[in-house]
């Protein structure tokens, strides 16, 4: 009896075949939904409940940074473009998007540490959470694109459907891009402060206050234009403008197999690094 | 009795700061623990500070892995640690309650069947609805003792949590200790009161050094502890 027992012991800690964790990565994300759902509204909670406009914030903080954003550009560059205040507001809605989840998932196995006691779930759904939030911020914050579509007389398409489809993509790249570093955040406490530091300057090397077409104006299409393909927020924020205003994106086709290849590899590489090293790297948390 | 958890050697150190490394300091961790817990059996832990008790725990609980050895287990492990650990301040203790739930893997419908009791046993009563930021420690801890138990995973690792609250909490907390053994629940129990390790556990373990001293009846393992500090004072 007691043999019999002893053979459905099961070990704690199996290995896994590098090649299946980032499937693996999917499949617990879609067991684990309940769980994210409750983080989702336990982050919402923390954030808005005390506040006296709420949920409002969410859509509030994008339009007044992009107000702040156009007042700052047009003092020191000016531009003529075409609703400027409307491209900027895209700009700082994606960027805020990206750089909120990048953090926080970098941060996630210091900021969950607590969590970590009740049950065994996968480390990577705390990461995930922040992702779904920062998505669902930006998602409430679309309703602010309304009155510069009714101001600016755009037309209501079709491909309107694509925004949150970018805005999801966004948050994909952006959770990968924390799951590889959160490993190397818990261990070394320099490595968020350089995060931050990045994201800021990230800022400024986004397109945020400038377009894809200024750009290119300013600075060909030569190796720097190249360079500048490997930042992720290009391709979503060109995409949305360019939605919005029912005009080509004049990013080359080099543009977008770049942006899928950044992606997948963050992907994969971030499942992997968080699978293999986040246990191990929970001892500094 | 069949067996439901086992240790094996197992070993781990904390990193040492680089500016400890020169002196020669001895990593803290657990050094090649062994031990098997038994279905429905109660195994107290003691232990001076420091000497790898909390440590154990996290790695039964699955936060991180030994460097050395294996942890064999059958079932679900939670563990209930400090005052209000993990729970969120904004948020209510029926939210924090479902929240809890969910981590230990139960579904919405199981939740809603334990919500009530949940809420008796921690006699919070109209605080149960309030935001968690206005509880006292006592009360953080009443809940959390509350959903542990009620939740009932297979094998509870408890950390100095069961002296909270006032006495008659205390008595409650022990009996429901009780209940989830006599449900073939299993209890690991972490505590300087040496009172409580003799009333509740079959077996006790005790932990020097990050070694595993002696592990046997209680009273043994108590004279064991006693003769440790009398020798270290």
């Amino acid at each position: 009896m007691e043999g019999e027992a002893q053979k459905a012991l099961e070990p704690l800690w199996k290995g896994k075949s590098p090649l299946a964790i980032p499937i693996r990565a999917v499949t617990d994300l879609w067991n684990e939904r309940n769980l994210i759902r409750l983080l989702v509204k336990r982050d919402f909670t923390s954030r808005y409940r005390r506040a006296g406009l709420g949920v409002g914030w969410a859509i509030l903080e994008p339009l007044l940074l992009a107000a702040v954003y156009t007042f700052i550009f047009q003092i020191l560059v000016g531009t003529d473009r075409f609703a400027y205040p409307l491209l900027v507001f895209i700009g700082a809605m994606f960027w805020r998007l990206f750089s909120m989840v990048l953090s926080s998932s970098s941060n996630s196995l210091i900021a969950s540490r607590n969590l970590f006691q009740f049950a065994r779930v996968p480390k990577s759904i705390f990461a995930a959470s922040s992702a779904v939030m920062g998505f669902q911020m930006a998602f409430l914050s679309m309703v602010s694109i309304f009155p510069f579509v009714w101001y600016y007389d755009l037309s209501i398409t079709w491909s309107y459907l694509m925004i949150p489809v970018w805005l999801g993509l966004t948050a994909l790249v952006a959770w990968s891009m924390g799951l590889l570093l959160a490993p190397m955040a818990t261990k070394v406490p320099d490595v968020m402060h350089a995060i931050r530091f990045l994201l800021r300057v990230g800022f400024f090397l986004s397109p945020v206050m400038w377009t894809y077409d200024m750009f290119g104006r300013r600075f060909g299409d030569g190796w720097l234009a190249a360079l500048v393909q490997c930042n992720p927020t290009i391709v979503p924020i060109t995409e949305v403008r360019s939605i919005l205003l029912s005009e080509p994106t004049g990013i080359p086709a080099l543009g977008y197999q770049v942006f899928v290849a950044v992606s997948a590899l963050s992907f994969v590489l971030g499942t992997i690094v968080f699978d293999t090293r986040a246990h191990k790297a929970v001892i500094h948390a | 009795m069949s067996i439901v958890l086992k240790c094996e050697k197992v070993t781990v150190a904390y990193p040492l700061p680089r500016k400890f490394r020169k002196l020669n300091s001895k990593p803290a961790g657990v050094h090649g623990v062994s031990f098997e817990l038994g279905e429905g059996e109660v195994l107290g832990i003691i232990g001076k500070n420091g000497s790898g008790k909390a440590t154990l725990l996290k790695m039964l609980a699955g936060i991180f892995p030994p460097d050395q050895g294996e942890i064999l287990m059958r079932g679900s492990v939670s563990l209930l640690s400090g005052v209000g650990v993990g729970f969120n301040g904004e948020l209510t203790g029926r939210e924090n309650c479902y929240l809890y739930g969910a981590l230990m893997g139960r579904t919405k419908e199981q939740i809603d069947a334990l919500i009530d009791e949940v809420k008796a046993f921690s006699e919070l009563e109209h605080f149960f609805d309030r935001p968690l930021r206005m509880y006292s420690s006592g009360m953080k801890s009443r809940l959390g003792i509350s959903v542990a138990t009620a939740f009932r995973p297979d094998i509870l690792l408890i950390d100095e949590v069961l002296g909270v609250g006032d006495a008659s909490f205390r008595e409650k907390s022990k009996k429901r200790v009780r209940e989830l053994i006599n449900g073939s629940g299993s209890v690991i129990i972490v505590s300087h009161s040496l009172a409580m390790m003799a009333s509740l556990c079959s077996r006790v373990l005790v932990m020097d050094g990050g070694k595993a001293a002696f592990i046997g009846a209680p009273e043994e393992a108590l004279s064991v502890y006693a003769d440790m500090h009398t020798s270290t004072s």
